[in-house]
């Protein structure tokens, strides 16, 4: 895709779609579009009109500095927050449309099945502390997706086997490291085998020492062509697994391209200011 | 119905006095309570500790027919002392809780700042603990109140003429039907009038102070055992 | 003296009674409230709250008169016990406060755990019931234990509407001994016997609880 040149088109709320316009993209299916995404919170404005979308097998890095709306954005992709106005689609389906002329809100079922599709990892794992390293993973084999007992236990097993936890299956998250907790974690949603994986900034939390434990099972995900979004302040993350880097601020993609392309020579003078902070933590 | 109210209310000015009485001295009888809880001593902070668990797990009712006839032989007590003390005695370690709380939330970093600025420990305990603890204090100690107005109605069981003791003449007066159903409703009204003006206040004053110690993070821990501490509903 | 206790200990019997079917309903009534009072229903919030505020307002015994004298007048077939008179009392009047602490023990669940509930495809209700009640058990418990002492205390007031536990049996047997100061000291020690270790055993539980899950969240 190519740098820079891919500004947003703003658009009104009231208009209908533009017919082909934006979709130099069309050529490309999206797994997951999200379009003309606002979001406002009583007076602020988190998202400005933001186009993004993912298409199957690519890896994105978002980065932005902190309330540029990047986390903001990545929770609107599986409706962990609901857009002021805007339209969510899956596989080309429309999953959800905000505001508008016909706005569509998506059943709980289909919000349900929109978020196993599109899993999540928090930055602060979030595992379920009542609940062991295996019981995680098996909630939502059983509850969601209707495993009996003995299913779930054997494909959860599988997933913490995948992420190099199987012998810690009977801990209580307390017992395990952060760096642990968070592949467990990753374990959890991947057991729902969802279609894109959404990453909330999942290393910032950890000790560094603990961080690459978890690069490295990201990058197994990545070998395996799972289609990945992450926000994250890992420069070197951008650089070695995402095929795409957007740079987010104040709302709005400032610009999005190859990581390598961006990290060497930033079109805009946000991305640079922002590189040059990233660079130095 | 408008008469049966009108021989309620004659029971509320008992029942208010009551409950102010009880209160400021369940209020009192916290004092020391809390001193020997906060002592540096173990075992007067044991001794404190006991008491406590003691008298909280003692029914008010009970407590109610204990000091009255039990001191009916020494002390001739009128209802409504008995009451009075009963249930200032009752309550007090819930008092002594609530003293206790709002000195520890202060204590945590205003010693330090008294220190530093070189008041001695009376000195720093009397200029700026106790102003902030009493301040954080006041929300539950109101919601105690609430709770002593409550538990004045039982006071009726020996004899109090309060709104309950109201209640029971217009029974024991009629013979049944609606002036049963108007009576008891009554005396619930009653109640919801009362305190409700006191809640409204109470929540007021909150509102205020959390505005006031905004980003102060003990504030909120305060209040919400607020609520565990409250006089009973009933008894 | 030991004849006091003799003739107290039958009330036991129905103090215990009254004290367990009022204590499951409270609590099984308090959690629907504290769920109610989370809902994203508008009307349910508004009337569990409300709920909550009257029956804080309005004394146990002030509902047990409505209940025992007043209900019958409406109807005859509304007549109830005073036994079950005094257990719907308890536990409407108790709810109200236990139902607060409740509410307060699920607000404290981080919200981060619900969108992580959300994200593995949980519904609201299967995110309560996995997910959010568990975690809100651990700062319930102790103020479950201390509602429970709050239950005993209030069979006393039973009394008052004829219920024979404790509390009547002494007054009774007043009547008949003429020893009132040693009748109700010894009707104190049946209520302190019980009421004082459960105080103990509540201030364990936080203590234990806060322990040995270390970071969950605690209710203060």
């Amino acid at each position: 895709m190519p740098r820079g040149a891919q500004q947003p088109v703003r658009q009104r709320e009231s208009e209908p779609p533009i017919e082909g316009l934006d979709r130099s993209a069309a050529a490309v299916s999206y797994v997951l579009h999200i379009e003309r995404a606002v979001k406002r919170f009583g007076q602020a404005t988190a998202l400005d009109g933001v186009d993004f979308g993912v298409a199957g097998g690519e890896r994105v890095a978002i980065v932005g500095r902190s309330g540029s709306g990047k986390t903001t954005l990545l929770r609107c992709l599986n409706l962990l927050e609901t857009p002021t106005s805007g339209t969510l689609s899956y596989e080309g389906r429309v999953v959800g449309s905000w505001g508008g002329p016909s706005p569509r809100t998506p059943s709980r079922r289909e919000l349900s099945q929109h978020r196993i599709h599109v899993g999540m990892v928090f930055q602060r794992f979030e595992l379920f502390p009542h609940l062991t390293a295996l019981g995680n993973v098996m909630l939502g084999l059983r509850r969601s997706l209707g495993y009996s007992k003995h299913e779930a236990r054997e494909r959860a097993m599988e997933q913490l086997a995948l992420v190099g936890l199987a012998e810690r299956a009977r801990a209580h998250p307390h017992e395990l490291s952060g760096g642990q907790q968070q592949r467990v974690a990753i374990a959890r949603s991947l057991a729902m085998e969802p279609k894109v994986m959404l990453f909330d900034e999942p290393t910032s939390a950890l000790d560094p020492e603990l961080v690459d434990e978890v690069l490295a099972v990201i990058l197994k995900l990545a070998e395996r062509g799972m289609t990945m979004v992450a926000v994250t302040h890992e420069l070197a993350f951008a650089r070695d697994v995402a095929t795409r880097m957007v740079v987010v601020d104040s709302g709005e993609i400032v610009e999005q391209g190859p990581p390598g392309d961006i990290i060497h020579s930033p079109a805009s003078p946000v991305t640079h200011s922002l590189l040059r902070r990233l660079r130095l933590t | 119905m408008a008469y049966v109210m009108r021989q309620i209310l004659v029971g509320v000015p008992v029942t208010l006095l009551l409950a102010v009485l009880a209160w400021i001295l369940c209020g009192l009888l916290a004092l020391p309570i809390t001193g020997l809880v906060r002592s540096r001593l173990l075992p007067l902070r044991v001794l404190g500790d006991l008491i406590t668990m003691f008298v909280r797990g003692v029914p008010e009712l009970v407590a109610l027919f204990v000091v009255f006839f039990g001191l009916q032989q020494y002390v001739s007590l009128s209802p409504l002392d008995a009451a009075i003390i009963a249930f200032g005695i009752v309550e007090a370690p819930f008092a002594s809780e609530i003293y206790r709380a709002s000195l520890t939330t202060v204590q945590r970093g205003q010693r330090d700042a008294a220190d530093s600025i070189g008041l001695n420990r009376l000195q720093g305990f009397v200029h700026v603990v106790l102003p902030q603890a009493v301040r954080f204090a006041i929300p539950p100690m109101i919601n105690l109140f609430i709770g002593m107005l409550n538990l004045s109605s039982v006071a009726a069981a020996i004899g109090v003429n309060d709104v309950i003791q109201r209640a029971n003449f217009l029974m024991s007066a009629s013979t049944g039907g609606l002036r049963f159903l108007a009576t008891t409703g009554g005396i619930c009204i009653i109640y919801l009038v009362m305190v409700a003006p006191v809640s409204y206040v109470s929540r007021l004053i909150e509102r205020r102070m959390r505005r006031d110690l905004f980003g102060a993070r003990a504030p909120r821990r305060l209040w919400q055992r607020s609520i565990v501490i409250r006089g009973s509903g009933a008894a | 003296m030991s004849s006091i206790i003799t003739a107290l200990a039958p009330g036991a019997t129905v103090t215990l009674e009254l004290t367990g079917i009022s204590c499951a309903l409270v609590f099984v009534l308090s959690v629907a409230l504290a769920i109610g009072t989370n809902s994203r229903v508008r009307a349910v919030g508004i009337a569990c709250r409300r709920y909550v505020d009257v029956f804080r307002s309005v004394p146990l015994l002030a509902i047990l008169y409505l209940l025992f004298f007043g209900l019958p007048t409406v109807s005859p077939a509304l007549a109830l016990s005073a036994l079950w008179c005094s257990v719907i009392g308890i536990a409407v009047s108790e709810a109200a406060f236990t139902a607060e602490i409740y509410a307060g023990a699920i607000r404290s669940v981080s919200r981060a755990q619900w969108d992580a509930a959300a994200s593995i495809g949980l519904s609201r209700r299967q995110a309560y019931w996995r997910v959010v009640l568990p975690q809100a058990a651990v700062p319930a418990a102790a103020p479950t234990i201390n509602m429970l002492i709050w239950v005993i205390k209030d069979t006393s007031v039973a009394s008052l509407i004829t219920v024979n536990e404790l509390t009547l049996r002494a007054d009774s047997l007043i009547n008949i001994n003429a020893r009132p100061l040693a009748t109700y000291l010894v009707l104190l020690g049946f209520y302190v016997v019980v009421t004082v270790p459960l105080g103990y055993a509540g201030r364990l539980v936080e203590r234990g609880l806060m322990a040995r899950l270390g970071g969950g969240a605690v209710l203060q």
